[in-house]
């Protein structure tokens, strides 16, 4: 039973930060919530799981960083 | 004179030392997030209790409120309240589903000795006052295996607390995996349609099939508004049959539900890294399941360069000011 399932409107890289070379997480927009979400790019982290599986199924695509 | 390898064997099957409780804040009593939450219904999610979530379809009309009451049965002082605010029209729909979920990792739950020849029972039992009599349902999922395993306890009377006990057998199939991710699912059923119940109820540890999930005869909790439905003194034990709820001190309790979920509520201050940028620094004891999201702050210094970087031992947050803060942050790694 699927019941991780977020409405993600949008996603977006983090900018890469001072100390690293790459993003170490994703900016989202859940519907119904007010803040962005950020979300760490960890294959244990739940959100990330649920932004990995909607990424495969083609109905979520991640924007590069600003 | 009892053998060493018998009595070691004895012990286990008693549960006589050691943490009994494979249940994080079975007595209600840690509110991270919020003492009452409403309007829910239409979504998954953790909203009041901690490491208690609810489970929905996204597609029944029936809405509640969730809280943190003071109606208990003797001994407890908190009980989880869904108070129900739109009823659940009918019969639910084939597709609708409630259920009051708790999910435990597999480092936690190697003692089961699942998946093998010697797999141990689990007994639930837990203190409930239901709106409605009859024949309530209480399951296990592993989502490694997908297999489930159910149970049923009847409410005599109506809006009054009783206290129930289930046990599953030992599931001789599929290991559950040492490590940080989700390992089993405790789930209390309050409705349930056609998809989870027209099927052949799992009595017996069995490959998942949505329709043998539930029990048939399954009440339906959400079908008036004047519906209370309570649940405190939670507790999931190897063995066949159930001991006294195992207590545990507030900050013990809290000191555990912060592996999932950190309320960091204030001000915290950031450390100067350069001329116009800072980190603020949250450290994790003991460290969190995972890397945490954030989910919301009330305010920052500023939104100019604003990210984070977290693993399961702390969390940065990096922002374009030389001063830096952050408040209320809300971190989240449950499962």
């Amino acid at each position: 039973m699927i019941d991780n399932y977020l409405n993600i409107t949008s996603a977006k890289y983090q900018p890469i930060i001072e100390g690293h070379t790459k993003s170490v997480a994703i900016f989202i927009q859940v519907k119904g919530e007010a803040m962005e979400w950020a979300v760490p790019i960890d294959d244990a982290n739940t959100h990330y799981q649920e932004i990995k599986r909607q990424v495969e199924a083609g109905t979520l695509t991640i924007a590069d960083a600003d | 004179m009892v053998s060493k390898a018998r009595k070691t064997a004895a012990q286990a099957s008693t549960n006589l030392s050691g943490r009994r409780n494979l249940l994080y804040n079975g007595d209600m009593t840690v509110i991270q997030r919020a003492s009452s939450s409403a309007g829910l219904g239409a979504a998954s999610g953790y909203f009041v209790q901690d490491r208690w979530k609810i489970a929905t379809s996204t597609t029944g009309e029936g809405r509640f409120t969730m809280s943190q009451d003071a109606e208990t049965p003797d001994g407890f002082a908190n009980s989880m309240k869904i108070d129900c605010t739109t009823a659940e029209d009918g019969d639910p729909d084939a597709d609708e589903y409630l259920i009051i979920a708790q999910r435990l990792e597999g480092l936690n739950l190697q003692q089961l000795k699942k998946g093998t020849s010697d797999a141990e029972p689990l007994t639930a039992s837990f203190w409930v006052r239901s709106p409605k009599t009859g024949v309530h349902t209480v399951s296990l999922y592993d989502p490694s295996n997908t297999r489930n395993i159910g149970s049923t306890y009847t409410i005599a009377s109506a809006d009054t607390w009783e206290y129930h006990s289930v046990t599953f057998a030992g599931d001789t199939t599929g290991a559950i995996p040492d490590d940080n991710t989700e390992g089993l699912r405790l789930w209390f059923w309050l409705l349930a349609g056609s998809d989870r119940t027209g099927g052949t109820f799992n009595t017996s540890w069995a490959s998942f099939t949505a329709a043998n999930a539930c029990n048939s005869s399954q009440v339906n909790v959400l079908d008036n508004t004047s519906n209370n439905f309570y649940l405190t003194g939670c507790q999931l034990e190897v063995g066949n049959s159930p001991t006294s709820f195992e207590f545990e001190e507030y900050a013990e309790n809290l000191s555990r539900c912060y592996r999932y979920y950190y309320n960091a509520a204030g001000t915290k201050y950031a450390g100067r890294y350069s001329t116009g940028y800072s980190f603020t620094d949250f450290d994790f004891s003991p460290e969190m399941r995972a890397a945490p999201s954030i989910l919301s702050y009330t305010a920052v210094r500023t939104t100019t360069g604003l990210a984070y970087y977290s693993n399961k031992k702390w969390f940065q947050v990096y922002q374009g000011a030389t001063n830096g803060y952050i408040t209320n942050a809300l971190l989240d790694a449950e499962i």
